[in-house]
C-alpha cells in the first residue's frame, strides 16, 4: 500500500547495507504510487456505485493502509544493530495514522469546500499521505531514532470524534457491519480449511504419494531423540524403536528424563534398556524446571546422526519408519525435513465418554495426510512434534529450538519456512506412529489450551513476518490465528440467532450469517468421506452409528475447542505460561522472574 | 546468528543443498499458464473461430424483430430486472416464488454493467442482447462437452451448428426465456462433471453449476440424475467418495439458499396474508391445469408440438431418432437418455411450457452428430498391413453412410432453413409493441392510469410514466393492486394491449370489463397492439 511496506527486500541488499535506507529508491515511490492509485480506486468504488458517503469512503482504502503493512508487510532483517522491531514498517502504526488522518481532511476539504470530483479529492489526501510518510521516512533514515512522537496522534482527534457520533447515530447498523464482517472471514476461513483439508484427495494423482517398493541401502545416521516425563509406558516405545529394521549401528536414541522424584520410574525403565542396548542413551540433566523444548536443546548437543528425529515418549513408530525416511532423505537432497505422519487409533474408548474420540482421530489424519501436505507445498508449516526428522546441518543453521515457546515444534517449523527449508511431509498407514487419544476431555482441553497458547505465541513473535511472499505470510497469519477463529466459530451460531432476532436484519444478512454455518455443513460432508478412507486406510470396523456420531458431536467439538481457545487467550494475558497442574504431576512449578526463561513443564 | 548471516556459516557445518542461501520466492505466472492452455487447444480454437462468428451474426443481426413480442413472459422478466436494478426489489409486484430469481439476477447484473434499460431500444431489447451473449457461451460449452464426450471436433462442430442455427433454436434462443440462462448453466455444469481432471475442484463446480441451473429454472432438476451418472461415469475411484460429496453439498447448499430465502421472509410454509414458497411448489406441481394430451389435436400441447414442428422438423427428431441406438453407447449413454427422457414427459398429459423445447435443443444436437461420429470409424490405431477385406469393406460402407447423410443434411436444411433464417434476419415482428409504446408516451400526457401488458410496462416505467402502469393479470390477482382500484373497471383511463384469449380473459374480469367499455384510440400491427380509451358512458357493442 505506502512505502513502508514494500522496502528494499532484504535479500537484495548485502548484509552490511540492510540497516541504511536508499533515499527515495524507486521502489519506495512506486510503492506509493500504487498506494495512491489504491486510494483513488477504493474511494470512487465506495461513494459511487456502492453508495456511500464520500467522507467513510474514503475510509475503507484508510483503514488499509493503516492496518495492512504492519499485519502482513514483511519484515525487515533482525539483527542485532538494528533499532528497527522485526515487524517490518519502520514507522509507528500510530504516525502512519496521524499522516493518514491528514490526508483525509485534505480529502474532506476538497470534497467538501472546494467542490473537486471524489477522484481527485482523493489523489490529493493520498498523495498528502505518501508524501509525508515518505519525507518521515528520510528523516527516520539519516538520524536513526525513532519517529516522531505521540503529538502526532491529536491530528487523529476530530476523525475519532466524528466516527464516534456517526456510530452512535447508527449503533444498529455498526453493529450488523461488524458482525456482517465478522462471518464473511469466518466465511472465507471455513471454506479455506475445508479446501485445504481436502488437498490430499483434490487430484487422485495425489491421494498414493508413499512409493514403499526400492528402498535405498541404510546410509544415514539416525540420532532419536524421546524427550520422557512421567511415562511409564517409555519401555514400549523404546522396544519398537529397538525392534525397527534399520540397522541399529546407524540408530543413537537419546532419551531425555528428568532428575527429580516425578521421573524415578521412567528413569529406572530408560537405564535397564539402556544396559542392555548400547545405542540407547539416558540422560538426566540437573534443574528444576524441565520442558520438553530445554531436553530437546540438552538432547541436541549429545546428537551426532545425519538425521535427528524425535520421537515422543508414548507413541510407537512403524517398523519401516527409519528405512524410507533414509530413501527420501537420499533422493531429495535439497529437502531439509521429513515430516511424517501420527495418528490416534482409538476411535473408540474402553471406558469413559467416546464421543470425541473419533473426531480427535478425524482431525489427525486430515491434518498429517492432508492439510500439512498443502502446507508443505505452500512453503509455510508448521511441524508436528513427532515423528519428525530434520538434517543436523538445518537445524544448526537455524539455532535449534526455542526453549521460551510452548510449541517449540511450531516454531521451528516457521523458521525453518522463512529460512527457505523445503519439507517433505509423508503419510502412509504402514508408516505412521500411533497414539492413543487423551485419557479424558479435560485432558483434551487442557493439551489444546497448550497448542493455543503456543501458536499465539509464535504468532506474537513475529518470525512468520519474515517470509518472503505475501500469499505465505497470509497463509501463516489465517494458521496462527486459528485459535480465534476456532473460539470465535463456538459462538457464532448463537450470536447470530440473537442478532437476527432482536436486531431484525435484512434478509440477505441473515442469509449471509448462515453462509458459516452451512460451510461447516460442507466440511461435514467431507468429513465422512474422510472417515471412510481412514476407516479403510487402518482397516477399522466403523459402522453407520460411528459416523452418525460423528456428524453430532461437530458443534459440540466445536464448543470445546472453543473453551480451549478462551482459556488460552486468558492464560497468555496474564502471563501464566507454566503447565497446569495435572493429576500426576506433584510437584509446582512457578515462572521464572525476569530471567526470559520460564517455568514450563513437557506436555504429555 | 542471525538469519543474515545465513551466507557465511561457519566452517565445521557443511553447506548442504537443504540449507538455502537466500530463501527462494516461488512465482507462478497465470499468463504463462494460459497461453500454455491456449496453445494445447489450439486447433479447437481455430474451428471454433471459424464457427462462432457465423453463428454470431446469424443469432446477432435483427435479434431484437424476429421473433416478435409473442409472449409476455420477456416483458415480465424484463420488468422484474428493471425491479432488481432500480427498486432493489425481487419482481415489480408480490415475488410469490414462481421460479427462483437467479435468471432475472443475472439480466439485472447484465443491465447495470452496461447501463441496459437506458441504452437499449426497449427493455426486453435489452434482456435479449444477455440471450445472446449467453447463447454464444452455451455453443462454446456445448462444443466443449461434445469433445469431452468425445466426439472429433468436426462432428461437435456439426452439434454447434445444428443447436445454433436451427430456426426452432433461432426462435427459442433469441427471446428471453429463463430456459435460456438455465441451459447455459446446465452445458457449464456437464462441462465441468465431465472433466478430464477428475478433481474435486470440477465436482464442486459442477454443483456450483447445477446449483445456478436451478436458480434460473427449478425445472432443470430433471437433469439431475443425469449429472450425477456422468460424474460417476468419468469418475477416479481414488477420490471418488470426495468428489460426490463435494458435488452434493455445493449443489444442495446453494439450492438450500432458496429455501433459507423464504424461510427468513417466513414464506416458507403457507399461512395467512402472505405468498408462500410451499403453495407455489404445490401450484406447480399439482394444481396447473394440464394442456392436454400431445395426441390430441384440439389440445394446447399438440399445437405447440405443432408450433414447433412447423420451425423446424429436423434436428429435434433426428436427435430422438440417433438417441435410442446411442443408449447402447456407454460414453453418450446419458446424453441419449436424458432426450428421451424430456421426450416422454411430452407425453405425460401435464401442462406443456412452450419453451420447453430449448432444454432439449443441445441434446438432441450433440445425440445426432454423436451418432455420425460413432459410424465413422477412427483410423486405426496402428497400421496393420493386411485388414481382412471383410473390415476394410464394412469401413467404407460407414464412412459411405456418414457422408451421405451429411450430403443429405445439407441438401435438406440448406433449402428448409434458408427462408425461416432470411425472416429471421430481416423481418420486424415486434415494431408494433415498439411503436405502440412510443405513440403512446408521445401523445397521452394526462396522468391516467394505463393498463398494459408487461413487455410495455418497463417501457413507460423508464420513460417515467405515472401514475405507474397497472400489469393486466395483477389488476385482478393481486389484491394489493385491487385496493388501488376501488371503482373497479372505471378507475382505468387507459389500455394498451393486445385482445388476450378468451381463457385467459375469464380470469380477469375487471380488464375484461375494461376492455368492453373502452374504444380503440389507435391500432398497431392489424390489431396486435391497441391502444385503448376507457369511457364509462360508452355503450359495448351488441355480442354477434
Amino acid at each position: 500500500m505506502n512505502a513502508t511496506s514494500h522496502q528494499v527486500r532484504a535479500r537484495d541488499l548485502p548484509p552490511g547495507l540492510r540497516t541504511h535506507a536508499r533515499p527515495l529508491a524507486p521502489r519506495r515511490l512506486a510503492g506509493a504510487g500504487r498506494g495512491v492509485v489504491l486510494h483513488v480506486t477504493l474511494t470512487a468504488l465506495g461513494a459511487g456505485p456502492l453508495g456511500i458517503e464520500p467522507q467513510l469512503a474514503y475510509l475503507i482504502p484508510f483503514a488499509l493502509a493503516v492496518l495492512v503493512p504492519r499485519t502482513v508487510g514483511r519484515a525487515g532483517p533482525r539483527g542485532t544493530a538494528d533499532r528497527r522491531d522485526h515487524r517490518g514498517s519502520r514507522l509507528p502504526r500510530l504516525v502512519q495514522l496521524a499522516w493518514e488522518t491528514a490526508g483525509w481532511y485534505v480529502f474532506v476539504l476538497a470534497v467538501t469546500g472546494l467542490d473537486l470530483p471524489v477522484w481527485l479529492a482523493a489523489a490529493l489526501g493520498a498523495t498528502t499521505a505518501a508524501t509525508a510518510t515518505l519525507a518521515l521516512l528520510q528523516r527516520a533514515a539519516r538520524t536513526r531514532t525513532g519517529g516522531p512522537g505521540a503529538w502526532l496522534t491529536v491530528l487523529t482527534v476530530p476523525l475519532a470524534g466524528l466516527l464516534a457520533v456517526r456510530a452512535a447515530q447508527n449503533h444498529h447498523a455498526v453493529l450488523l457491519a461488524a458482525w456482517t464482517a465478522v462471518s464473511l472471514l469466518m466465511l472465507v476461513v471455513a471454506v479455506l480449511t475445508l479446501v485445504r483439508g481436502q488437498y490430499s484427495w483434490q487430484l487422485p494423482e495425489r491421494v498414493h504419494h508413499v512409493d514403499l517398493a526400492d528402498p535405498a541401502p541404510p546410509q544415514h545416521r539416525f540420532s532419536l531423540i524421546v524427550p520422557a516425563r512421567d511415562e511409564p509406558v517409555l519401555g514400549r516405545t523404546l522396544t519398537q524403536i529397538l525392534a525397527g529394521d534399520y540397522p541399529q549401528d546407524l540408530v543413537d536414541v537419546v532419551v531425555m528424563v528428568s532428575h527429580d522424584q516425578v521421573d524415578e520410574l521412567t528413569r529406572r525403565i530408560a537405564e535397564q534398556i539402556a544396559a542392555r542396548h548400547p545405542n540407547v542413551r539416558v540422560l538426566a540433566p540437573e534443574g528444576s524446571q524441565r520442558s520438553k523444548p530445554l531436553s530437546l536443546e540438552d538432547a541436541r548437543r549429545h546428537c551426532t546422526g545425519d538425521l535427528i528425529g524425535i520421537v515422543d515418549a508414548e507413541s510407537l513408530i512403524a517398523t519401516g519408519l527409519l528405512t524410507y525416511v533414509n530413501t527420501l532423505a537420499l533422493s531429495q537432497k535439497d529437502v531439509g525435513i521429513f515430516q511424517g505422519g501420527v495418528q490416534l487409533m482409538n476411535v473408540r474408548a474402553q471406558s469413559g465418554a467416546s464421543w470425541w474420540r473419533a473426531r480427535n482421530c478425524l482431525e489427525y489424519y486430515i491434518w498429517f495426510m492432508s492439510r500439512l501436505r498443502f502446507q508443505a507445498r505452500a512453503r509455510f508449516i508448521p511441524l508436528g512434534g513427532n515423528t519428525v526428522f530434520i538434517r543436523r546441518e538445518v537445524l544448526e543453521a537455524l539455532d535449534g529450538w526455542d526453549v521460551s515457546c510452548l510449541t517449540e515444534d511450531c516454531d521451528l517449523g516457521v523458521r525453518a519456512s522463512v529460512a527457505g527449508v523445503r519439507t517433505t511431509v509423508f503419510y502412509h498407514p504402514d508408516l505412521t506412529t500411533q497414539e492413543e487419544t487423551p485419557e479424558s476431555l479435560t485432558k483434551l482441553v487442557i493439551q489444546r489450551t497448550r497448542w493455543m497458547m503456543g501458536f499465539m505465541q509464535v504468532l506474537f513473535k513475529g518470525d512468520w513476518r519474515l517470509l518472503p511472499g505475501a500469499r505465505q505470510r497470509l497463509i501463516a497469519a489465517e494458521m496462527l490465528t486459528m485459535p480465534f477463529f476456532q473460539a470465535m466459530a463456538g459462538i457464532l451460531l448463537p450470536v447470530s440467532l440473537l442478532l437476527t432476532w432482536f436486531l431484525a436484519a435484512p434478509t440477505g444478512l441473515v442469509i449471509l450469517f448462515c453462509l458459516p454455518m452451512a460451510a461447516t455443513v460442507m466440511s461435514v460432508f467431507s468429513e465422512q468421506a474422510a472417515f471412510r478412507e481412514f476407516a479403510d486406510a487402518y482397516d477399522l470396523d466403523v459402522g453407520w452409528w460411528d459416523s452418525v456420531r460423528l456428524v453430532l458431536s461437530a458443534p459440540f467439538y466445536q464448543l470445546v475447542l472453543s473453551v480451549a481457545a478462551v482459556r488460552a487467550t486468558a492464560r497468555l494475558l496474564r502471563g501464566r505460561l507454566e503447565w497446569e497442574k495435572t493429576s500426576h504431576s506433584g510437584a509446582h512449578h512457578g515462572p521464572a522472574a525476569g530471567t526470559g526463561r520460564l517455568g514450563l513443564e513437557a506436555a504429555s | 546468528m542471525t538469519l543474515s548471516d545465513l551466507d557465511t556459516i561457519p566452517l565445521g557445518i557443511p553447506r548442504s543443498p537443504a540449507v538455502p542461501a537466500v530463501p527462494a520466492v516461488r512465482a507462478v505466472p497465470v499468463v504463462h499458464r494460459g497461453l500454455a492452455a491456449a496453445r494445447a487447444h489450439r486447433h479447437s480454437l481455430a474451428v471454433l473461430a471459424v464457427v462462432l462468428p457465423v453463428v454470431a451474426v446469424i443469432h446477432g443481426v435483427n435479434f431484437d424483430g424476429w421473433p416478435g413480442r409473442v409472449t409476455d413472459d420477456e416483458g415480465t422478466y424484463a420488468a422484474q430486472a428493471y425491479s432488481m436494478q432500480y427498486w432493489n426489489r425481487i419482481a415489480h409486484y408480490t415475488y410469490w416464488y414462481d421460479h427462483p430469481f437467479g435468471g432475472w439476477l443475472l439480466i439485472a447484473i447484465y443491465t447495470k454493467l452496461t447501463d441496459g434499460f437506458h441504452r437499449a431500444a426497449t427493455a426486453v431489447t435489452a434482456a435479449r442482447e444477455l440471450m445472446f451473449l449467453l447463447h454464444l457461451v452455451s455453443c462454446v460449452l456445448l462444443y466443449r462437452l461434445g469433445r469431452l464426450l468425445g466426439l472429433r471436433r468436426f462432428f461437435a462442430a456439426v452439434a454447434l451448428l445444428a443447436f445454433s442455427l436451427s430456426p426452432l433454436g433461432l426462435w427459442y434462443q433469441r427471446m428471453a426465456f429463463l430456459d435460456n440462462i438455465a441451459v447455459m448453466w446446465l452445458l457449464a455444469a456437464f462441462v465441468a462433471a465431465a472433466s478430464p481432471r477428475r478433481s474435486v475442484a470440477a465436482a464442486a463446480l459442477a454443483g456450483t453449476f447445477m446449483a445456478f441451473s436451478f436458480w434460473s429454472k427449478e425445472t432443470t432438476l430433471l437433469f439431475l440424475p443425469g449429472l450425477y451418472v456422468l460424474l460417476r461415469q468419468h469418475r477416479d475411484p481414488r477420490n471418488w467418495r470426495f468428489v460426490r460429496r463435494n458435488f452434493l453439498g455445493c449443489l444442495i447448499g446453494i439450492c438450500g439458499i432458496y429455501i433459507l430465502y423464504a424461510a427468513a421472509k417466513n414464506e416458507l410454509f403457507e399461512g395467512p396474508g402472505h405468498v408462500s414458497l410451499e403453495w407455489a411448489v404445490r401450484w406447480q406441481l399439482f394444481d396447473r391445469a394440464p394442456s392436454g394430451s400431445v395426441l390430441d389435436t384440439s389440445s394446447d400441447t399438440y399445437h405447440v408440438v405443432r408450433s414447433w414442428l412447423d420451425l423446424d422438423p429436423y434436428v429435434v427428431l433426428a436427435g430422438i431418432a440417433a438417441a435410442v441406438p446411442l443408449l447402447a453407447l456407454r460414453r453418450l449413454r446419458v446424453v441419449a437418455a436424458l432426450l428421451l427422457l424430456q421426450f416422454g414427459f411430452i407425453f405425460r398429459n401435464g401442462y406443456l411450457p412452450n419453451p420447453y423445447v430449448t432444454a432439449m435443443l443441445p441434446f438432441a444436437a450433440l445425440c445426432a452428430a454423436g451418432l455420425l461420429d460413432v459410424i465413422l470409424p477412427s483410423p486405426s490405431p496402428s497400421p496393420r498391413s493386411a485388414p481382412g477385406w471383410l473390415a476394410s469393406t464394412w469401413a467404407w460402407i460407414r464412412r459411405g453412410a456418414v457422408a451421405a447423410a451429411l450430403i443429405g443434411a445439407v441438401m435438406t436444411l440448406v433449402p428448409g432453413w434458408s427462408p425461416k433464417i432470411h425472416t429471421a434476419l430481416t423481418d420486424d415482428a415486434s415494431a408494433p409493441s415498439r411503436d405502440a409504446t412510443r405513440w403512446f408516451l408521445a401523445h397521452i400526457h394526462d396522468h391516467g392510469t394505463v393498463v398494459t401488458d408487461d413487455i410495455a410496462w418497463t417501457d413507460l416505467v423508464i420513460a417515467g410514466r405515472r401514475p405507474l402502469p397497472v400489469w393486466f393479470y395483477k389488476l385482478d390477482l393481486d389484491p394489493a393492486v385491487r385496493a388501488h382500484f376501488p371503482h373497479g373497471w372505471r378507475d382505468v383511463n387507459y389500455l394498451m394491449m393486445g385482445k388476450p384469449p378468451d381463457s385467459v380473459l375469464t380470469e380477469v374480469p375487471i380488464v375484461a370489463e375494461a376492455l368492453r367499455h373502452s374504444v380503440v384510440l389507435r391500432s398497431f400491427g392489424n390489431g396486435e397492439i391497441e391502444i385503448r380509451r376507457v369511457l364509462p358512458s360508452h355503450q359495448p357493442p351488441p355480442s354477434p
